[in-house]
């Protein structure tokens, strides 16, 4: 089951498609508005339309054990049940296109998630388990200067699968650079996950976090007796 | 007067442009070299990571151009996106809405919605000039002021690193690869000398069996041309057939290289696939890396010894390296490790390459296992070995064989020193290969306690890819006698087809390496390894195995 609340990248594809823009008529509007005043504005503009597609879902946690960066196994169900928000996003060292500037983009938005009234904690789950041994993503994680928040997790072939089916992510005809750009943020474990298809930059996913917790709170008010 | 009136409409068309140019300044006189550097290490005329507007963590390597556009220059697909090629063609001449290459955007991807759209979408732009690639660089527009998808960064670029970029992109895959004629796409196989006859046979033949088949494909097609499958002909200048060069080599390997640069002098090829030397394949390799010609999995335990990425040589695996990584990751799992290991080779290459690597990776990755390494020469060396091992405590030991003529004798020693608890280790060599004057160790004498490391599928996976081998091995007329290396042999010809039928008529040895990479995951595995993929300059497809004799798996 998934709920699509936002529609407006699908029309916009029409539209350009109509009007004979020569790209991706969410993108265009972001780097239009990049282009003209930086990036804030960019961020300001995306606002109003973010380039990319929101939905929500109740996925639910794989119970594999992958490997983080420093070799330590890792639960994956009990390191996403924890009590903390929870952003997801998939990997490969050697990508090279999508990962790199999503990999970016979450490095930058480590200091706006911090200003969120939350504990979080941030995965990058390797597409390419095969090749991305804990020290390679460890050598990754340097070039990004990608800070302690950020988990980078491997494991095996399987294992990885799992998890990415878990979140419908499998990526197209087999071939991990068909992977598409997704990321998956849930507030706590008795949220759907918000899911993000789509190039997010840094202030969108801190956004979108924050949205998230914010109707979390509401929820529980909500449930609460009077 | 035609001629003149399309030379008086381009003047004005030119004085149009001029009047339309965007203000930006860049210098014209740029130094290819510094701008080779910067498209594909990110590196500035100074010597510094290159840098992209408000993104302090996306800077140097990993904002270069090649990470997206490739080293070619012809782009690609990724993640929905659609990157552009900016090869020299591309790039200074207007869109060209050219068939060939909107058919492949628009149709041989197994791509998203958004990139089914975006493939098919109309654009056209002018020609690039120094300035529109200045605008282009930093603001993120094409010259039709069109703006880039946010996956585009715009860099911090002075004008002389745009001059530089501009000087280098201009000679971008301008100049098609040798080893392609208007008729022929040449390919060599290598084989050098003492290879065993039977398999350098398997090899030759399924390589032959497989051009023949291609060609005729290709031939039928050309003289059906009504015919739905022949659609493809609308790509015609785009097709050629294949023609094998078998490179026979003589001598010793230090000759070698020599021997290679005649033959490429006299007829050079397009790239080089399967083949077979005895010892190391390293100065082929290098070779191959020297001459920037794809080598496209060679039939070798000894690749040359390099690391995974980057360059011209394409490997299944890593060989009797990766045997010596996947033993010391099969021992750093066990629960009860030895606490000595007697390590035994020879003086062949097939014996010491994995020995010492072995022992570098145990030195890393099994500090509580001491790591005894004898070399044998005689049986003498092999007896006294042997004796180093505690009759008092021999659960402490266990044994690593490195493939040799001495392992015929193991068994005798490990039987008269009473050591049949003895856990054995040895390479996948000691079953499959007895060309190399290699004993075969799965004897009765030492039953169970003898575990391989095998570094391809476990023996009783179900090869689900493996019948539509063998039901063509069967169709033309081939003989099976060598399944291995017939089947390798196929599945490397096979991956060079689904590659080049992405390329069409841009016969650029980089551009191959790239569709390489990006079509070795989907293609259909014969079995004889886990799972088979690449990625952006991966060079080594396998990178699982297993201990058999029914432990755990590794890898």
């Amino acid at each position: 089951m998934s709920k699509v609340l936002r529609l407006g990248t699908v029309f916009g594809i029409l539209l350009a498609s109509a009007a004979g823009f020569s790209v991706f008529a969410g993108i265009a509007v972001a780097a239009d508005a990049a282009s003209a005043g930086g990036r804030i504005a960019a961020a300001d503009a995306e606002e109003a339309s973010p380039n990319y597609q929101r939905t929500t879902h109740p996925y639910r946690i794989p119970q594999v054990e992958l490997t983080d960066s420093h070799q330590k196994t890792v639960d994956f169900a009990s390191a996403i049940d924890g009590q903390s928000a929870t952003i997801i996003s998939f990997i490969f060292t050697t990508c090279a296109g999508i990962c790199p500037v999503i990999t970016a983009n979450m490095s930058r938005a480590v200091p706006e998630l911090d200003k969120i009234d939350t504990t979080y904690r941030v995965f990058l789950v390797s597409l390419d388990p095969e090749y991305d041994t804990p020290e390679r993503l460890r050598e990754y994680a340097r070039r990004f200067k990608a800070g302690e928040q950020i988990s980078f997790l491997t494991g095996s072939l399987d294992a990885v699968h799992e998890v990415l089916r878990a979140f419908n992510a499998v990526y197209l005809g087999g071939k991990k650079m068909n992977h598409l750009p997704v990321t998956l943020i849930r507030a706590n474990r008795r949220s759907d996950w918000v899911r993000l298809d789509g190039l997010v930059d840094g202030r969108d996913v801190a956004r979108e976090l924050a949205l998230a917790v914010d109707a979390a709170q509401r929820q529980n008010l909500s449930a609460s007796p009077h | 007067m035609v001629k003149f009136l399309g030379h008086y409409a381009r003047q004005i068309l030119i004085m149009t442009l001029c009047a339309w140019m965007p203000t930006v300044q860049a210098q014209s006189d740029g130094d290819p070299a510094l701008g080779q550097r910067l498209y594909e290490r990110g590196i500035n005329r100074l010597g510094e990571p290159i840098r992209t507007v408000g993104d302090e963590a996306h800077t140097g390597e990993q904002a270069a151009c090649m990470r997206c556009h490739r080293r070619s220059g012809f782009g690609g697909s990724e993640g929905g996106y659609y990157v552009p090629p900016i090869t020299s063609e591309f790039l200074f001449a207007p869109t060209r809405n050219d068939r060939n290459d909107r058919f492949r955007a628009a149709f041989l991807e197994a791509q998203s919605v958004q990139h089914w759209i975006r493939a098919r979408m109309p654009r056209s732009r002018p020609a690039y000039t120094i300035d529109t690639l200045a605008t282009a660089l930093r603001e993120g527009r094409n010259p039709k002021q069109t703006p880039f998808e946010q996956l585009m960064p715009r860099f911090e670029l002075d004008d002389q690193d745009v001059a530089n970029l501009y000087a280098y992109l201009q000679g971008l895959s301008k100049v098609t690869s040798p080893g392609v004629d208007e008729e022929f796409l040449h390919i060599a196989t290598v084989v050098g000398p003492g290879v065993d006859p039977g398999e350098k046979d398997a090899m030759l033949r399924t390589t032959e069996g497989y051009l023949s088949w291609y060609n005729e494909r290709l031939r039928g097609d050309l003289t059906h041309q009504a015919s739905t499958r022949a659609y493809g002909m609308q790509f015609r200048s785009s097709t050629r057939l294949w023609k094998l060069h078998v490179w026979s080599l003589q001598g010793p390997p230090e000759t070698w290289s020599a021997q290679l640069r005649d033959y490429q002098a006299k007829q050079p090829v397009f790239l080089i696939t399967n083949g077979m030397v005895r010892g190391s394949w390293a100065p082929v390799a290098l070779f191959c890396n020297s001459e920037k010609i794809p080598c496209l999995l060679p039939l070798t335990d000894l690749p040359q010894s390099q690391g995974e990425l980057g360059g011209y040589n394409i490997y299944y695996t890593r060989g009797l390296e990766f045997e010596a990584d996947l033993l010391a990751l099969y021992l750093s799992d066990l629960k009860t490790r030895p606490k000595h290991l007697l390590q035994l080779h020879d003086v062949t290459e097939y014996s010491l390459v994995p020995a010492q690597r072995f022992n570098a990776v145990a030195a890393e990755q099994l500090p509580g296992i001491e790591v005894v390494t004898v070399p044998v020469r005689d049986d003498a060396d092999l007896a006294a070995a042997f004796r180093r091992i505690s009759s008092d405590s021999p659960e402490d030991w266990a044994v690593v064989a490195w493939p040799g003529a001495y392992l015929r004798d193991v068994a005798k020693h490990i039987k008269g020193r009473k050591l049949q608890r003895l856990t054995v280790y040895a390479s996948s060599l000691t079953v499959k290969d007895k060309a190399h004057g290699i004993a075969d160790l799965t004897v009765p004498e030492l039953g169970d306690r003898l575990r391989i490391i095998w570094p391809y599928s476990s023996p009783d996976t179900y090869h689900p890819d493996a019948f539509r081998v063998r039901g063509w091995m069967r169709s033309r007329g081939l003989a099976v006698t060598h399944e291995r290396t017939q089947f390798m042999s196929y599945y490397s010809l096979g991956i060079l087809r689904d590659s080049m039928r992405h390329m069409f008529d841009h016969f650029h040895r980089d551009y191959l390496i790239e569709r390489i990479e990006h079509e070795v995951e989907g293609a259909a595995n014969p079995g004889f390894f886990p799972t088979l993929a690449l990625g952006p300059e991966q060079r080594v497809l396998s990178k699982g195995g297993v201990s058999t004799a029914g432990e755990s798996g590794v890898g």
